[in-house]
C-alpha cells in the first residue's frame, strides 16, 4: 500500500465552527478583536492520515462526530481552519441531491454540473446517454428536478458523479438512499473505481456495506480519529463501541455525549500543540526540537492579514487618487497644483468657489436661462407687416387659441404690440 | 499583490469554462417562456425608448445638453449611454450576487470562487452587443461617420471589464458577509442612472461646477463619457484628459486590491457563512 501514490495527505487539520446566533455575529467572529465572546465549537480536532491511490476508505462515527466535515475538507468544499490538506488530483463529492437547481429538468443539471466540471459539450453529448441510463430516470429526466423524490435525486446525482472522472471519489451516505439494486449496481461501479486507481472516501452507517466496500476504515470520534486500519481491526472495535453505548441508560448517554461536546467547545490549538509534542517526546526524544519546528505552522490558525507591501501599495494609490481627484474637484491645472498645493485644500472656501464658478460661466445662468424660455416660447412681439393669421401660422397655433389667449375682439395687431403666445398641447 | 495574481491565474484557468456557462445561462434564461430570448431584449429596449420618447423627442433639440446637436443626436447620445449603463447595472447588481447564490452548489464542483463574478459577467455581455449593435445602427443612421477614434472601442471596454470585475470581487465578498449591503448596493444602481450622466449631462450648465466636477468623478461617468467621445461626434483621445484616466485607473487598483484581498481572505469561509 505504502508504495503507491499518496492522493490526500491530512495533517493536524481542525476545523472550528462559530456558533453565533445571528449572521452579523458570524462576521464579527472573523475578527480577533471583535469575536471575543462568541462560542467556538471544534468539528475536527487535529486529524492527521494519509491516503493511496486505489483506496477504499470507509469512514463510520455517530452523528456529528465530523465526518462529513472532515470530507468536506477532502473533497476541497471548506478549508481547513489550521494544519494542512494536501489533494493530489481533481475531487467529486456525491451527496444526497447536493448541488442541483431544482427548476432545471435532469438533463440540464446534468450539462450544467458536467460545464463546471470543465467538459466541452462534445464530452457532454458523448456521455449524456450513458449519464441518463446509469441514473435509470427514464422520461423522468426530462422533468424539473424539484419534482423527483429524493431517491431520484440522489441516482442522478451519483450518475452524474460516476462519469465526472476524478481522481477523488466521495461517497457522503449518498449511497444509502436508493434501492438495494441501484446500491448494488453503484457499489460495482464504485469496485470499478478502485481497479482504475482512484481514491474512495465513503461514509455510511451500514456495516454490510462497509464491509463489502471498504478496505480500510477511519472512525472519528467527536472530531479525533479513534481508529484508522483494516477493516478487519476496526469494525468490531466500533460495533463494541455501539453495543456498550446502546446499554448505556439515556442519562448516562448523555452525560457521555456531553462530555465530549464540551471538550469539542473548550478545545485550543495550544492544547492540540502540547499533545502532539508530548506524544514526540515520547516516540523519538532526540528528533523532537527538529519536528517541533517543523510543525510549527500546523498549530497555527492561517488568518492571512494584508502583506505590508500590499498595505504601502494600497496606501500610495488611495493618497494618490484621492489627491487627483481633488485636483480634478477644483478644475486646477498641474502647473496651479505644483505652484500653490495648499490651494487644493484653501479653494473649498465658499469664496473660492464661487469665483470659479463664474469664470466657468455657471453663474446666474439658470435664471437667464429660464427668461430666455418664457421670452420665446409664450410673448411675441409683432413686427411691421404681420398680421395675426401670419403669426398664427408661424407658431403653428390656430388664431382663435392666440385671441382667447390675449382676449382679442377683433383680428387687427399693431405693430410693437406684445401678445402671449399659449402653448399647444 | 499575491492574491491578485492568484486571481488572475485562476481566471486563465477556468476561462473556458465561464464562456460555456456563460453560454449556458443565456440559453436556459427564458426557456420556459414562449416568446424566449425576445424578453432578454424587450425591458431595456422598453426603457430606452421611453427614455428617447420623454427626453429626445419632449425636450426637443438641444436643451440643456451640450453635447449632441439636434433631435437625432440627441437620440444617439441617449441611446448609447443607456445601453452602456444597463449592462453595467445588470451586470454589478448579478455579479454581487452570485456568490452568496451560488456557493452552496459551486463550490461543490472545485470551481474557482473567484470566476464566478466572471461569469455573470460574461454572461451579461450578449445582451449589451445585441442592444450595442442596436444602437450602433441608430448611430450609423444618425449620419456619425465613422472615424480612427472608433479604435478608442477596445480601451473602454477592456477598461469596463476590469472596472466591472474589480468591483464585482468587493461587493459579492460583502454581500456573502453583510447580507443587508446587497439591498442598499441594488437600490443605489437603480437610481446611479441619474447621477452618472446617462440621460442628463452632469456638466449642464445649470448645475454648479463643484457639482458637475463631484459628479465626473464617478467610474461609470468616465466610462459612458467614453464610449460617448469615441463613437459620437466630436471625439477626442482618450489620454487627453490625464487626471480622469489616472482617477479611474487609481479606483480600479484600489479596488481590485481590496477586493483580491478579501476575497481571498474569507473564500475558504464562505460555505460558512451563507
Amino acid at each position: 500500500m505504502a508504495d503507491k501514490k499518496v492522493t490526500v495527505a491530512a495533517n493536524h487539520v481542525t476545523k472550528r465552527f462559530d456558533l453565533a446566533e445571528r449572521q452579523s455575529d458570524k462576521v464579527k467572529a472573523v475578527f480577533k478583536f471583535w469575536g471575543k465572546g462568541i462560542p467556538n465549537f471544534w468539528a475536527v480536532k487535529g486529524v492527521s492520515f494519509e491516503a493511496h491511490a486505489g483506496e477504499t476508505i470507509g469512514i463510520i462515527g455517530t452523528n456529528g462526530s465530523g465526518k462529513s466535515t472532515l470530507l468536506e475538507m477532502v473533497a476541497g468544499l471548506t478549508q481547513p481552519t489550521s494544519g494542512q490538506m494536501t489533494i493530489n488530483g481533481s475531487t467529486s463529492i456525491i451527496a444526497i441531491g447536493a448541488g442541483m437547481r431544482p427548476q432545471l429538468t435532469g438533463r440540464a443539471n446534468i450539462r450544467l454540473k458536467a460545464l463546471m466540471q470543465g467538459m466541452t459539450e462534445k464530452e457532454i453529448e458523448a456521455k449524456m446517454d450513458d449519464i441518463i441510463e446509469f441514473s435509470e430516470l427514464g422520461d423522468f429526466i426530462d422533468q424539473p428536478v424539484k419534482s423527483y423524490s429524493s431517491g431520484m435525486k440522489s441516482k442522478l446525482g451519483f450518475a452524474i458523479s460516476v462519469y465526472s472522472d476524478a481522481d477523488i471519489v466521495i461517497i457522503d451516505e449518498a449511497l444509502s438512499v436508493g434501492d438495494p439494486t441501484f446500491t448494488q449496481k453503484s457499489m460495482e461501479r464504485t469496485k470499478r473505481f478502485k481497479e482504475e486507481g482512484k481514491t474512495i472516501f465513503f461514509v455510511s452507517h451500514s456495516a454490510a456495506q462497509m464491509r463489502q466496500m471498504a478496505d480500510r476504515v477511519i472512525w472519528m470520534h467527536y472530531g479525533d480519529i479513534r481508529m484508522d486500519g483494516p477493516i478487519d481491526e476496526v469494525m468490531p472495535e466500533y460495533e463494541r463501541f455501539l453495543k456498550h453505548f446502546n446499554r448505556l441508560s439515556e442519562n448516562e448517554r448523555l452525560t457521555y455525549q456531553k462530555r465530549y461536546k464540551e471538550a469539542q467547545k473548550t478545545f485550543t490549538l495550544e492544547h492540540l500543540k502540547q499533545i502532539e509534542r508530548n506524544r514526540q517526546m515520547l516516540a523519538d526524544p532526540a528528533t523532537d526540537l527538529q519536528r517541533q519546528k517543523e510543525n510549527q505552522h500546523a498549530f497555527v490558525e492561517d488568518n492571512e492579514k494584508m502583506g505590508w507591501f500590499t498595505r504601502i501599495v494600497l496606501t500610495i494609490f488611495i493618497i494618490a487618487t484621492v489627491g487627483l481627484m481633488n485636483k480634478q474637484l477644483l478644475n486646477m491645472s498641474w502647473a496651479n497644483v505644483m505652484a500653490h498645493p495648499t490651494h487644493l485644500i484653501t479653494n473649498f472656501a465658499p469664496s473660492k468657489l464661487a469665483a470659479l464658478d463664474k469664470r466657468h460661466g455657471r453663474n446666474g445662468d439658470d435664471n437667464q436661462r429660464t427668461d430666455m424660455l418664457t421670452a420665446t416660447q409664450n410673448s411675441y412681439t409683432v413686427k411691421e407687416g404681420e398680421t395675426l393669421a401670419s403669426i398664427a401660422a408661424n407658431a403653428n397655433i390656430s388664431v382663435a387659441a392666440i385671441m382667447q389667449a390675449n382676449q382679442l375682439t377683433d383680428e387687427t395687431v399693431t405693430p410693437g404690440q406684445v401678445l402671449t403666445l399659449p402653448v399647444e398641447r | 499583490m499575491k492574491d491578485i495574481w492568484k486571481i488572475i491565474k485562476e481566471l486563465v484557468k477556468s476561462w473556458p469554462v465561464v464562456r460555456r456557462i456563460a453560454h449556458y445561462n443565456n440559453d436556459q434564461a427564458y426557456r420556459q417562456n414562449y416568446l424566449g430570448d425576445f424578453w432578454h431584449f424587450a425591458d431595456p429596449a422598453l426603457q430606452i425608448g421611453i427614455m428617447i420618447l420623454m427626453f429626445a423627442v419632449r425636450n426637443g433639440e438641444d436643451k440643456g445638453n451640450p453635447h449632441a446637436t439636434g433631435l437625432a443626436g440627441y437620440i444617439a447620445w441617449i441611446a448609447l449611454g443607456m445601453v452602456t449603463y444597463f449592462f453595467m447595472q445588470s451586470a454589478m447588481q448579478k455579479s454581487a450576487k452570485s456568490i452568496q447564490s451560488q456557493v452552496n452548489m459551486l463550490s461543490r464542483m472545485k470551481f474557482s470562487l473567484a470566476a464566478i463574478p466572471l461569469t455573470e459577467i460574461v454572461t451579461e455581455l450578449r445582451r449589451y452587443f445585441v442592444m450595442l449593435g442596436m444602437a450602433f445602427f441608430a448611430i450609423l443612421f444618425m449620419d456619425v461617420k465613422p472615424s480612427i477614434y472608433w479604435l478608442q472601442f477596445f480601451y473602454y471596454f477592456i477598461a469596463m471589464f476590469v472596472f466591472l470585475y474589480a468591483l464585482s470581487l468587493v461587493t459579492s465578498t460583502i454581500t456573502v458577509l453583510v447580507p443587508d449591503f446587497y439591498n442598499a448596493y441594488a437600490a443605489v444602481l437603480r437610481v446611479g442612472m441619474w447621477i452618472s450622466g446617462v440621460i442628463i449631462p452632469v456638466d449642464s450648465p445649470s448645475f454648479p461646477l463643484l457639482l458637475s466636477n463631484i459628479l465626473k468623478l464617478n467610474p461609470l461617468y468616465y466610462i459612458i463619457e467614453g464610449f460617448r467621445e469615441t463613437l459620437l461626434e466630436n471625439p477626442i483621445w482618450f489620454w487627453q484628459n490625464v487626471t480622469a484616466n489616472l482617477i479611474f485607473w487609481g479606483i480600479v487598483i484600489i479596488l481590485l486590491i481590496l477586493g483580491a484581498h478579501i476575497h481571498m481572505r474569507f473564500r475558504s469561509r464562505f460555505m460558512d457563512f451563507v
